[in-house]
Protein backbone atom coordinates (compact mmCIF):
# COMPACT_ATOMS: atom_id res chain seq x y z
CA UNK A 1 0.00 0.00 0.00
CA UNK A 2 1.35 3.37 -0.93
CA UNK A 3 1.78 5.49 2.14
CA UNK A 4 3.85 8.12 0.44
CA UNK A 5 3.15 10.27 -2.55
CA UNK A 6 5.89 12.45 -4.01
CA UNK A 7 5.39 16.19 -3.58
CA UNK A 8 4.68 16.81 -7.26
CA UNK A 9 1.84 14.28 -7.15
CA UNK A 10 0.44 15.85 -3.96
CA UNK A 11 0.56 19.28 -5.60
CA UNK A 12 -1.11 17.83 -8.70
CA UNK A 13 -3.98 16.59 -6.50
CA UNK A 14 -4.25 19.84 -4.47
CA UNK A 15 -4.49 21.84 -7.70
CA UNK A 16 -7.74 20.05 -8.47
CA UNK A 17 -9.39 20.82 -5.14
CA UNK A 18 -11.84 23.60 -4.34
CA UNK A 19 -10.33 26.43 -2.32
CA UNK A 20 -12.09 25.49 0.90
CA UNK A 21 -10.71 21.93 0.79
CA UNK A 22 -7.23 23.22 -0.04
CA UNK A 23 -7.32 25.38 3.09
CA UNK A 24 -8.54 22.45 5.19
CA UNK A 25 -5.59 20.44 3.88
CA UNK A 26 -3.18 22.90 5.51
CA UNK A 27 -4.09 21.32 8.84
CA UNK A 28 -3.23 17.76 7.76
CA UNK A 29 0.52 18.08 8.42
CA UNK A 30 3.38 20.58 8.21
CA UNK A 31 4.54 19.41 4.77
CA UNK A 32 1.09 19.90 3.28
CA UNK A 33 0.87 23.35 4.85
CA UNK A 34 4.17 24.41 3.34
CA UNK A 35 3.25 23.03 -0.09
CA UNK A 36 -0.05 24.95 -0.10
CA UNK A 37 1.13 28.36 1.14
CA UNK A 38 3.95 28.29 -1.43
CA UNK A 39 3.42 31.08 -4.01
CA UNK A 40 4.19 28.69 -6.86
CA UNK A 41 1.31 26.44 -5.74
CA UNK A 42 -1.01 29.45 -5.46
CA UNK A 43 -0.05 30.23 -9.07
CA UNK A 44 -0.64 26.69 -10.34
CA UNK A 45 -3.99 26.55 -8.57
CA UNK A 46 -5.02 29.82 -10.19
CA UNK A 47 -3.77 28.84 -13.64
CA UNK A 48 -4.88 25.23 -13.67
CA UNK A 49 -6.33 24.05 -16.96
CA UNK A 50 -10.10 24.42 -17.02
CA UNK A 51 -10.48 20.65 -17.20
CA UNK A 52 -8.94 20.42 -13.73
CA UNK A 53 -11.14 23.04 -12.19
CA UNK A 54 -13.78 21.61 -9.91
CA UNK A 55 -16.15 24.30 -11.16
CA UNK A 56 -15.10 24.11 -14.78
CA UNK A 57 -18.72 24.45 -15.82
CA UNK A 58 -18.98 27.92 -14.33
CA UNK A 59 -17.78 31.26 -15.41
CA UNK A 60 -18.22 33.39 -12.33
CA UNK A 61 -19.55 36.91 -12.17
CA UNK A 62 -19.17 39.10 -9.13
CA UNK A 63 -22.19 41.24 -8.24
CA UNK A 64 -22.17 44.05 -5.69
CA UNK A 65 -25.38 45.63 -4.46
CA UNK A 66 -26.10 48.13 -1.70
CA UNK A 67 -29.08 48.37 0.58
CA UNK A 68 -30.24 49.73 3.92
CA UNK A 69 -31.62 47.67 6.74
CA UNK A 70 -32.22 48.22 10.46
CA UNK A 71 -28.50 48.06 11.16
CA UNK A 72 -27.72 50.66 8.55
CA UNK A 73 -26.06 50.68 5.19
CA UNK A 74 -24.79 47.43 3.73
CA UNK A 75 -22.69 46.35 0.79
CA UNK A 76 -23.48 42.87 -0.43
CA UNK A 77 -21.09 40.90 -2.60
CA UNK A 78 -22.01 37.62 -4.25
CA UNK A 79 -20.76 35.32 -6.99
CA UNK A 80 -23.05 34.05 -9.70
CA UNK A 81 -22.63 31.40 -12.36
CA UNK A 82 -22.80 32.85 -15.83
CA UNK A 83 -25.45 30.33 -16.82
CA UNK A 84 -29.03 30.51 -18.00
CA UNK A 85 -30.45 30.83 -14.47
CA UNK A 86 -27.65 33.13 -13.21
CA UNK A 87 -27.44 30.83 -10.16
CA UNK A 88 -25.93 32.21 -7.00
CA UNK A 89 -22.63 30.41 -6.46
CA UNK A 90 -21.58 32.00 -3.17
CA UNK A 91 -22.31 34.90 -0.86
CA UNK A 92 -19.15 36.75 0.08
CA UNK A 93 -18.67 38.13 3.56
CA UNK A 94 -17.94 41.86 3.55
CA UNK A 95 -15.53 42.37 6.44
CA UNK A 96 -15.05 46.13 6.34
CA UNK A 97 -16.72 49.02 8.06
CA UNK A 98 -18.96 50.99 5.75
CA UNK A 99 -17.21 53.28 3.36
CA UNK A 100 -17.09 56.94 4.32
CA UNK A 101 -18.46 57.76 0.87
CA UNK A 102 -21.62 55.62 1.06
CA UNK A 103 -20.00 52.66 -0.70
CA UNK A 104 -16.62 51.61 -2.01
CA UNK A 105 -15.63 52.19 -5.59
CA UNK A 106 -14.46 48.90 -7.12
CA UNK A 107 -11.37 49.89 -9.08
CA UNK A 108 -10.96 46.48 -10.62
CA UNK A 109 -10.62 42.78 -10.13
CA UNK A 110 -7.68 40.59 -11.06
CA UNK A 111 -6.88 36.96 -10.15
CA UNK A 112 -9.53 36.92 -7.44
CA UNK A 113 -8.40 40.18 -5.82
CA UNK A 114 -10.70 43.17 -5.71
CA UNK A 115 -9.24 46.64 -5.37
CA UNK A 116 -11.64 48.81 -3.35
CA UNK A 117 -11.17 52.48 -2.71
CA UNK A 118 -13.20 55.01 -0.75
CA UNK A 119 -13.18 57.99 -3.11
CA UNK A 120 -16.68 58.40 -4.55
CA UNK A 121 -17.21 62.00 -3.45
CA UNK A 122 -14.39 62.92 -1.16
CA UNK A 123 -10.97 61.35 -1.32
CA UNK A 124 -10.53 59.19 1.77
CA UNK A 125 -7.07 57.60 1.77
CA UNK A 126 -8.41 54.11 2.12
CA UNK A 127 -7.58 51.59 -0.57
CA UNK A 128 -7.84 47.87 0.04
CA UNK A 129 -6.80 44.74 -1.85
CA UNK A 130 -9.30 42.09 -0.88
CA UNK A 131 -9.59 38.41 -1.68
CA UNK A 132 -13.20 37.76 -0.64
CA UNK A 133 -13.01 34.02 -1.37
CA UNK A 134 -10.40 33.34 1.29
CA UNK A 135 -11.32 36.37 3.41
CA UNK A 136 -7.89 37.99 3.40
CA UNK A 137 -7.03 41.57 2.67
CA UNK A 138 -4.29 44.16 2.71
CA UNK A 139 -4.90 47.83 3.39
CA UNK A 140 -2.56 50.09 1.46
CA UNK A 141 -0.40 52.50 3.45
CA UNK A 142 -1.18 56.21 3.34
CA UNK A 143 -0.22 57.66 -0.02
CA UNK A 144 2.39 60.37 -0.49
CA UNK A 145 0.04 62.95 -1.97
CA UNK A 146 -2.87 63.90 0.26
CA UNK A 147 -5.13 66.87 0.76
CA UNK A 148 -2.97 68.00 3.69
CA UNK A 149 0.30 67.68 1.81
CA UNK A 150 -0.71 69.07 -1.58
CA UNK A 151 -4.18 70.63 -1.36
CA UNK A 152 -7.10 69.84 -3.64
CA UNK A 153 -6.66 67.13 -6.22
CA UNK A 154 -8.31 64.67 -8.54
CA UNK A 155 -7.01 61.12 -8.73
CA UNK A 156 -7.35 58.05 -10.89
CA UNK A 157 -6.38 54.57 -9.75
CA UNK A 158 -5.32 51.49 -11.66
CA UNK A 159 -4.91 47.98 -10.32
CA UNK A 160 -3.36 44.91 -11.85
CA UNK A 161 -0.90 42.05 -11.85
CA UNK A 162 2.74 42.10 -12.81
CA UNK A 163 3.43 38.56 -14.03
CA UNK A 164 7.17 39.24 -14.36
CA UNK A 165 7.71 39.73 -10.65
CA UNK A 166 4.53 37.97 -9.49
CA UNK A 167 3.36 41.17 -7.84
CA UNK A 168 0.08 43.06 -7.54
CA UNK A 169 0.36 46.79 -8.11
CA UNK A 170 -1.77 49.89 -7.68
CA UNK A 171 -0.94 53.01 -9.65
CA UNK A 172 -2.31 56.36 -8.50
CA UNK A 173 -2.30 59.39 -10.76
CA UNK A 174 -2.97 62.67 -8.99
CA UNK A 175 -3.81 65.91 -10.74
CA UNK A 176 -3.31 68.86 -8.43
CA UNK A 177 -6.00 71.50 -8.67
CA UNK A 178 -4.67 74.43 -6.66
CA UNK A 179 -2.67 75.91 -9.48
CA UNK A 180 -3.54 78.44 -12.10
CA UNK A 181 -2.04 76.39 -14.87
CA UNK A 182 -1.80 72.62 -15.29
CA UNK A 183 1.14 71.15 -13.34
CA UNK A 184 2.65 67.72 -14.09
CA UNK A 185 0.76 64.88 -12.40
CA UNK A 186 2.00 63.28 -9.21
CA UNK A 187 2.19 59.52 -9.82
CA UNK A 188 2.86 56.78 -7.28
CA UNK A 189 3.02 53.02 -7.55
CA UNK A 190 2.19 50.60 -4.75
CA UNK A 191 3.64 47.09 -4.85
CA UNK A 192 2.13 44.32 -2.74
CA UNK A 193 5.52 42.57 -2.53
CA UNK A 194 7.24 45.59 -1.00
CA UNK A 195 4.14 46.83 0.82
CA UNK A 196 5.02 50.44 -0.03
CA UNK A 197 4.31 53.29 -2.41
CA UNK A 198 7.05 54.60 -4.70
CA UNK A 199 7.08 57.95 -6.49
CA UNK A 200 7.13 57.45 -10.27
CA UNK A 201 6.11 60.99 -11.26
CA UNK A 202 9.19 61.22 -13.50
CA UNK A 203 7.41 58.97 -16.01
CA UNK A 204 4.95 61.72 -16.84
CA UNK A 205 1.73 61.16 -18.76
CA UNK A 206 1.13 61.46 -22.51
CA UNK A 207 -2.37 62.83 -21.85
CA UNK A 208 -4.76 63.71 -19.05
CA UNK A 209 -7.35 61.46 -17.48
CA UNK A 210 -10.34 62.38 -15.40
CA UNK A 211 -10.62 61.86 -11.67
CA UNK A 212 -11.83 58.36 -10.69
CA UNK A 213 -11.59 57.31 -14.34
CA UNK A 214 -12.98 53.82 -14.95
CA UNK A 215 -10.29 51.27 -15.69
CA UNK A 216 -10.37 48.29 -18.01
CA UNK A 217 -7.77 45.70 -17.08
CA UNK A 218 -6.26 43.46 -19.75
CA UNK A 219 -2.90 41.93 -20.64
CA UNK A 220 -1.21 43.13 -17.45
CA UNK A 221 -2.20 46.74 -18.00
CA UNK A 222 -4.80 49.16 -16.65
CA UNK A 223 -6.50 51.17 -19.41
CA UNK A 224 -8.37 54.45 -19.12
CA UNK A 225 -9.80 56.92 -21.58
CA UNK A 226 -7.37 59.81 -21.83
CA UNK A 227 -7.45 63.10 -23.67
CA UNK A 228 -4.94 65.45 -25.21
CA UNK A 229 -6.76 68.73 -24.75
CA UNK A 230 -4.39 70.78 -26.90
CA UNK A 231 -4.51 68.45 -29.88
CA UNK A 232 -8.17 67.84 -29.22
CA UNK A 233 -7.93 64.08 -29.43
CA UNK A 234 -8.81 61.14 -27.20
CA UNK A 235 -6.99 57.88 -26.76
CA UNK A 236 -6.54 54.87 -24.53
CA UNK A 237 -3.98 55.54 -21.83
CA UNK A 238 -2.49 52.37 -20.37
CA UNK A 239 -0.18 51.59 -17.49
CA UNK A 240 1.73 48.35 -17.87
CA UNK A 241 2.33 46.74 -14.49
CA UNK A 242 5.34 44.67 -15.63
CA UNK A 243 7.59 47.27 -17.20
CA UNK A 244 5.98 50.14 -15.28
CA UNK A 245 5.37 52.29 -18.32
CA UNK A 246 2.54 54.44 -19.62
CA UNK A 247 1.54 54.05 -23.25
CA UNK A 248 -1.23 55.37 -25.41
CA UNK A 249 -3.33 53.66 -28.08
CA UNK A 250 -5.68 55.00 -30.70
CA UNK A 251 -9.42 54.79 -30.26
CA UNK A 252 -11.68 53.97 -33.22
CA UNK A 253 -11.50 56.83 -35.71
CA UNK A 254 -15.29 57.26 -35.66
CA UNK A 255 -15.50 57.93 -31.94
CA UNK A 256 -16.17 61.61 -31.28
CA UNK A 257 -14.14 63.81 -28.95
CA UNK A 258 -16.11 63.03 -25.81
CA UNK A 259 -13.34 62.38 -23.33
CA UNK A 260 -15.51 61.61 -20.34
CA UNK A 261 -18.51 60.11 -22.11
CA UNK A 262 -16.80 56.90 -23.16
CA UNK A 263 -16.51 53.79 -21.02
CA UNK A 264 -13.54 51.44 -21.38
CA UNK A 265 -14.28 47.73 -20.96
CA UNK A 266 -13.04 44.24 -21.67
CA UNK A 267 -15.46 42.23 -23.75
CA UNK A 268 -14.78 38.58 -24.54
CA UNK A 269 -11.09 39.08 -23.90
CA UNK A 270 -10.70 42.19 -26.04
CA UNK A 271 -10.17 45.80 -25.12
CA UNK A 272 -13.38 47.67 -25.88
CA UNK A 273 -14.97 51.05 -25.64
CA UNK A 274 -18.63 51.89 -25.18
CA UNK A 275 -20.02 55.07 -26.60
CA UNK A 276 -23.44 56.24 -25.52
CA UNK A 277 -25.17 58.15 -28.28
CA UNK A 278 -28.31 60.17 -28.59
CA UNK A 279 -30.97 61.20 -26.10
CA UNK A 280 -34.29 59.92 -24.92
CA UNK A 281 -35.89 57.45 -27.38
CA UNK A 282 -32.94 57.78 -29.69
CA UNK A 283 -30.40 56.54 -27.14
CA UNK A 284 -28.10 53.77 -28.20
CA UNK A 285 -24.88 52.09 -27.16
CA UNK A 286 -22.21 51.62 -29.70
CA UNK A 287 -19.63 49.04 -28.66
CA UNK A 288 -16.22 48.90 -30.31
CA UNK A 289 -13.80 46.01 -29.86
CA UNK A 290 -10.06 46.01 -30.54
CA UNK A 291 -9.78 42.55 -32.09
CA UNK A 292 -5.99 42.52 -31.98
CA UNK A 293 -4.55 44.13 -28.87
CA UNK A 294 -2.57 47.26 -29.64
CA UNK A 295 -3.46 47.26 -33.34
CA UNK A 296 -5.51 50.38 -34.10
CA UNK A 297 -6.65 49.05 -37.49
CA UNK A 298 -8.36 46.13 -35.74
CA UNK A 299 -11.04 48.31 -34.09
CA UNK A 300 -14.36 46.76 -35.07
CA UNK A 301 -17.86 47.88 -34.27
CA UNK A 302 -19.39 44.98 -32.34
CA UNK A 303 -22.91 46.28 -31.95
CA UNK A 304 -24.91 49.43 -32.11
CA UNK A 305 -27.96 48.77 -30.04
CA UNK A 306 -30.91 51.05 -29.47
CA UNK A 307 -31.76 51.25 -25.78
CA UNK A 308 -34.32 54.01 -25.64
CA UNK A 309 -35.12 55.20 -22.15
CA UNK A 310 -35.56 51.83 -20.51
CA UNK A 311 -31.92 51.11 -19.61
CA UNK A 312 -29.78 53.23 -17.32
CA UNK A 313 -26.29 51.88 -17.48
CA UNK A 314 -24.28 49.13 -19.11
CA UNK A 315 -22.38 47.44 -16.30
CA UNK A 316 -21.15 44.09 -17.54
CA UNK A 317 -20.84 41.43 -20.18
CA UNK A 318 -21.70 37.75 -20.20
CA UNK A 319 -19.80 35.01 -21.94
CA UNK A 320 -22.56 34.38 -24.49
CA UNK A 321 -22.57 38.02 -25.51
CA UNK A 322 -25.49 39.29 -23.43
CA UNK A 323 -25.14 42.66 -21.77
CA UNK A 324 -25.67 43.20 -18.06
CA UNK A 325 -27.66 46.35 -17.60
CA UNK A 326 -28.97 48.37 -14.72
CA UNK A 327 -32.56 49.39 -15.28
CA UNK A 328 -34.04 51.36 -12.37
CA UNK A 329 -32.04 49.38 -9.79
CA UNK A 330 -32.72 45.97 -11.30
CA UNK A 331 -29.99 43.92 -12.89
CA UNK A 332 -31.15 42.65 -16.23
CA UNK A 333 -29.61 40.59 -18.96
CA UNK A 334 -30.11 41.83 -22.50
CA UNK A 335 -29.34 39.87 -25.62
CA UNK A 336 -28.45 42.19 -28.51
CA UNK A 337 -29.07 39.37 -31.00
CA UNK A 338 -32.80 39.06 -30.39
CA UNK A 339 -33.44 42.02 -28.05
CA UNK A 340 -34.52 39.58 -25.31
CA UNK A 341 -34.66 41.18 -21.85
CA UNK A 342 -34.41 39.00 -18.77
CA UNK A 343 -34.58 40.05 -15.12
CA UNK A 344 -31.97 38.36 -12.93
CA UNK A 345 -33.74 38.86 -9.62
CA UNK A 346 -31.07 41.21 -8.30
CA UNK A 347 -31.86 44.70 -7.06
CA UNK A 348 -29.79 47.48 -5.63
CA UNK A 349 -30.66 50.66 -3.86
CA UNK A 350 -31.31 53.42 -6.37
CA UNK A 351 -31.76 56.26 -3.93
CA UNK A 352 -29.54 59.26 -4.65
CA UNK A 353 -25.89 58.40 -4.63
CA UNK A 354 -26.55 54.67 -4.37
CA UNK A 355 -27.71 54.75 -7.92
CA UNK A 356 -24.29 53.70 -9.15
CA UNK A 357 -23.66 51.05 -6.51
CA UNK A 358 -24.67 48.08 -8.67
CA UNK A 359 -21.49 46.56 -10.03
CA UNK A 360 -20.62 43.40 -11.96
CA UNK A 361 -17.33 41.98 -13.10
CA UNK A 362 -15.88 38.68 -14.24
CA UNK A 363 -14.33 36.86 -11.30
CA UNK A 364 -12.04 33.91 -10.62
CA UNK A 365 -11.55 32.33 -7.21
CA UNK A 366 -7.97 32.27 -6.03
CA UNK A 367 -5.65 31.76 -3.06
CA UNK A 368 -3.76 35.01 -3.69
CA UNK A 369 -3.09 36.90 -0.40
CA UNK A 370 -3.16 33.59 1.50
CA UNK A 371 -0.09 34.66 3.46
CA UNK A 372 -1.65 37.95 4.54
CA UNK A 373 -2.29 38.19 8.22
CA UNK A 374 -5.50 40.20 8.24
CA UNK A 375 -8.63 38.15 8.27
CA UNK A 376 -10.60 39.20 11.29
CA UNK A 377 -13.61 41.35 10.77
CA UNK A 378 -12.66 44.96 10.71
CA UNK A 379 -14.76 45.92 13.69
CA UNK A 380 -13.08 43.22 15.77
CA UNK A 381 -9.68 44.72 15.16
CA UNK A 382 -8.52 46.62 18.18
CA UNK A 383 -8.91 50.25 17.42
CA UNK A 384 -8.39 51.90 20.77
CA UNK A 385 -5.82 54.02 19.07
CA UNK A 386 -7.75 56.63 17.18
CA UNK A 387 -6.45 56.75 13.68
CA UNK A 388 -6.58 59.97 11.81
CA UNK A 389 -7.96 59.49 8.37
CA UNK A 390 -7.39 62.24 6.01
CA UNK A 391 -10.07 63.26 3.63
CA UNK A 392 -8.95 64.82 0.41
CA UNK A 393 -11.58 66.76 -1.40
CA UNK A 394 -12.24 68.08 -4.85
CA UNK A 395 -12.21 71.80 -4.76
CA UNK A 396 -15.68 72.22 -6.18
CA UNK A 397 -17.08 69.82 -3.63
CA UNK A 398 -15.78 71.57 -0.59
CA UNK A 399 -18.86 73.71 -0.36
CA UNK A 400 -21.26 70.92 -1.09
CA UNK A 401 -20.02 68.53 1.51
CA UNK A 402 -19.54 68.85 5.20
CA UNK A 403 -16.81 66.28 5.12
CA UNK A 404 -13.95 68.43 4.00
CA UNK A 405 -12.12 68.20 7.27
CA UNK A 406 -10.30 65.46 9.01
CA UNK A 407 -12.53 62.85 10.57
CA UNK A 408 -11.99 60.14 13.12
CA UNK A 409 -12.68 56.49 12.53
CA UNK B 1 20.03 6.78 -36.28
CA UNK B 2 19.59 3.07 -36.76
CA UNK B 3 16.78 2.34 -34.44
CA UNK B 4 15.52 -0.96 -33.18
CA UNK B 5 11.94 0.27 -33.39
CA UNK B 6 11.31 0.22 -37.10
CA UNK B 7 9.03 -2.74 -36.99
CA UNK B 8 5.57 -1.73 -35.86
CA UNK B 9 4.76 -5.16 -34.55
CA UNK B 10 7.74 -5.09 -32.30
CA UNK B 11 7.17 -5.94 -28.69
CA UNK B 12 9.03 -5.22 -25.54
CA UNK B 13 9.12 -6.81 -22.14
CA UNK B 14 8.41 -4.96 -18.91
CA UNK B 15 9.18 -6.49 -15.56
CA UNK B 16 7.22 -5.55 -12.43
CA UNK B 17 8.70 -5.09 -8.95
CA UNK B 18 7.45 -8.55 -7.98
CA UNK B 19 9.15 -10.19 -10.96
CA UNK B 20 6.29 -10.67 -13.37
CA UNK B 21 7.06 -10.04 -17.04
CA UNK B 22 4.65 -8.35 -19.45
CA UNK B 23 5.04 -8.53 -23.21
CA UNK B 24 3.81 -5.21 -24.61
CA UNK B 25 3.36 -3.98 -28.14
CA UNK B 26 5.55 -1.03 -28.87
CA UNK B 27 2.75 1.36 -29.80
CA UNK B 28 1.08 0.62 -26.47
CA UNK B 29 4.29 1.26 -24.55
CA UNK B 30 4.66 4.62 -26.31
CA UNK B 31 1.76 5.97 -24.22
CA UNK B 32 4.43 6.28 -21.53
CA UNK B 33 6.85 9.16 -22.04
CA UNK B 34 9.39 7.34 -19.87
CA UNK B 35 9.35 4.27 -22.15
CA UNK B 36 9.28 6.44 -25.24
CA UNK B 37 12.46 8.22 -24.11
CA UNK B 38 14.11 4.90 -23.34
CA UNK B 39 13.25 3.53 -26.78
CA UNK B 40 14.39 6.74 -28.46
CA UNK B 41 17.76 6.48 -26.81
CA UNK B 42 20.00 3.47 -26.78
CA UNK B 43 17.75 1.06 -24.98
CA UNK B 44 17.13 -2.02 -27.06
CA UNK B 45 13.65 -3.43 -27.11
CA UNK B 46 15.19 -6.85 -26.83
CA UNK B 47 16.09 -6.06 -23.26
CA UNK B 48 13.74 -6.58 -20.38
CA UNK B 49 12.85 -3.19 -18.89
CA UNK B 50 12.58 -3.42 -15.12
CA UNK B 51 10.02 -1.21 -13.37
CA UNK B 52 11.12 -1.68 -9.77
CA UNK B 53 8.47 0.64 -8.29
CA UNK B 54 5.41 -0.93 -9.87
CA UNK B 55 3.84 -4.21 -8.82
CA UNK B 56 2.26 -6.67 -11.24
CA UNK B 57 -1.33 -5.81 -10.32
CA UNK B 58 -0.77 -2.12 -10.92
CA UNK B 59 1.25 -2.67 -14.07
CA UNK B 60 -1.53 -4.83 -15.54
CA UNK B 61 -3.97 -1.96 -14.92
CA UNK B 62 -1.60 0.61 -16.39
CA UNK B 63 -1.04 -1.47 -19.53
CA UNK B 64 -4.79 -2.01 -19.88
CA UNK B 65 -5.23 1.77 -19.89
CA UNK B 66 -2.38 2.27 -22.37
CA UNK B 67 -3.69 -0.41 -24.73
CA UNK B 68 -7.17 1.12 -24.82
CA UNK B 69 -5.77 4.59 -25.51
CA UNK B 70 -3.22 3.41 -28.06
CA UNK B 71 -5.76 1.39 -30.03
CA UNK B 72 -8.60 3.91 -30.02
CA UNK B 73 -8.75 6.22 -32.98
CA UNK B 74 -8.93 9.90 -32.25
CA UNK B 75 -12.54 10.00 -33.41
CA UNK B 76 -13.63 7.94 -30.46
CA UNK B 77 -13.01 10.49 -27.70
CA UNK B 78 -16.43 9.87 -26.19
CA UNK B 79 -15.75 6.17 -25.93
CA UNK B 80 -12.39 6.87 -24.28
CA UNK B 81 -14.00 9.22 -21.77
CA UNK B 82 -16.48 6.57 -20.68
CA UNK B 83 -13.67 4.00 -20.56
CA UNK B 84 -11.71 6.37 -18.29
CA UNK B 85 -14.55 6.87 -15.85
CA UNK B 86 -15.33 3.13 -15.75
CA UNK B 87 -11.65 2.35 -15.36
CA UNK B 88 -11.33 3.96 -11.93
CA UNK B 89 -14.82 3.20 -10.69
CA UNK B 90 -14.96 1.20 -7.47
CA UNK B 91 -11.17 1.17 -7.23
CA UNK B 92 -9.98 1.16 -3.62
CA UNK B 93 -7.71 3.97 -2.43
CA UNK B 94 -4.67 1.69 -2.16
CA UNK B 95 -4.95 0.64 -5.79
CA UNK B 96 -5.61 4.22 -6.83
CA UNK B 97 -2.50 5.48 -5.03
CA UNK B 98 -0.39 2.76 -6.67
CA UNK B 99 -1.85 3.75 -10.02
CA UNK B 100 -1.11 7.47 -9.57
CA UNK B 101 2.46 6.62 -8.53
CA UNK B 102 2.91 4.38 -11.57
CA UNK B 103 1.43 7.00 -13.92
CA UNK B 104 3.72 9.62 -12.42
CA UNK B 105 6.81 7.38 -12.69
CA UNK B 106 6.05 6.18 -16.22
CA UNK B 107 4.91 9.67 -17.27
CA UNK B 108 1.51 8.74 -18.63
CA UNK B 109 -0.17 12.13 -18.50
CA UNK B 110 -3.74 11.07 -19.24
CA UNK B 111 -3.70 8.40 -16.57
CA UNK B 112 -2.03 10.72 -14.06
CA UNK B 113 -4.77 13.28 -14.73
CA UNK B 114 -7.70 10.95 -14.18
CA UNK B 115 -6.15 9.25 -11.14
CA UNK B 116 -5.22 12.56 -9.46
CA UNK B 117 -8.70 13.91 -10.24
CA UNK B 118 -10.30 10.80 -8.74
CA UNK B 119 -8.27 11.22 -5.54
CA UNK B 120 -9.15 14.93 -5.40
CA UNK B 121 -12.85 14.13 -5.84
CA UNK B 122 -12.65 11.55 -3.07
CA UNK B 123 -11.16 13.86 -0.44
CA UNK B 124 -13.15 16.94 -1.48
CA UNK B 125 -15.76 16.75 1.27
CA UNK B 126 -13.84 14.80 3.87
CA UNK B 127 -12.69 16.26 7.20
CA UNK B 128 -8.91 16.54 7.46
CA UNK B 129 -8.69 13.75 10.07
CA UNK B 130 -10.12 11.37 7.49
CA UNK B 131 -7.82 12.78 4.80
CA UNK B 132 -4.85 11.94 7.05
CA UNK B 133 -6.04 8.32 7.26
CA UNK B 134 -6.56 8.06 3.50
CA UNK B 135 -3.07 9.37 2.78
CA UNK B 136 -1.44 7.58 5.74
CA UNK B 137 -0.06 10.92 6.86
CA UNK B 138 1.11 11.34 10.41
CA UNK B 139 -0.06 14.51 12.14
CA UNK B 140 3.16 16.29 13.13
CA UNK B 141 1.40 19.32 14.64
CA UNK B 142 1.08 19.84 18.36
CA UNK B 143 -2.56 20.52 19.31
CA UNK B 144 -1.65 24.21 19.76
CA UNK B 145 0.00 24.40 16.33
CA UNK B 146 -2.93 22.69 14.68
CA UNK B 147 -5.35 25.10 16.32
CA UNK B 148 -3.23 28.02 15.11
CA UNK B 149 -3.20 26.70 11.54
CA UNK B 150 -6.97 26.30 11.61
CA UNK B 151 -7.28 29.81 12.99
CA UNK B 152 -5.38 31.16 9.94
CA UNK B 153 -8.36 30.21 7.78
CA UNK B 154 -11.10 29.78 10.33
CA UNK B 155 -13.95 30.06 7.82
CA UNK B 156 -12.76 27.01 5.87
CA UNK B 157 -13.20 24.80 8.93
CA UNK B 158 -16.69 25.89 9.83
CA UNK B 159 -18.92 22.85 10.13
CA UNK B 160 -15.95 20.54 10.70
CA UNK B 161 -15.02 19.07 14.09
Amino acid sequence: MADYLPQDVLVNIFTRLPIKTVLQCTSVCKLWHSLIVNPSFIDSHLNRPPTQAYNNAHHLLLVRTCFDDDEGRKELYSLHCDNEAFDEYAKLQFPFNMAYNRFYRIVGSCNGILCLTDDQMTYVDNTILWNPTIQKWVRLPKPRVTFTSHGGFDHAIGFGFDAKSNDYKVVRIVRLLDFESEVPPEIDLYSLNTGAWRNISHLGLPCVISGRATQAYLNGAAHWIGADMERHCIMFLSFHMGDEAFRSMSLPADVPFLPWGLIPAVIQGSLSVIEEKGFSYERSWCIWVMKEYGVASSWTKLIDVGIGEQFDMLIGFRKEGELLIKARGDLISFSPRDAQVKGLGIRSNTRGWYDESLHTDAYVESLVLLGSPEETKEDEVACEEEKEVEVGCREEEIESTEAAETRHL
Amino acid sequence: MASSIENNNEKLTLKSSDGEEFLVEKHVALQSTLLQNMLDSDCSSADVIPLPKIDARTLALVLGYCKKHADASSSKQGELNSFDSEFLKDMDMGALFNLVLAANFMEIKGLLDIAAQKIADTIKDKPHQEVREIFHVENDYTPEEEAAVREENRWAFEGFP
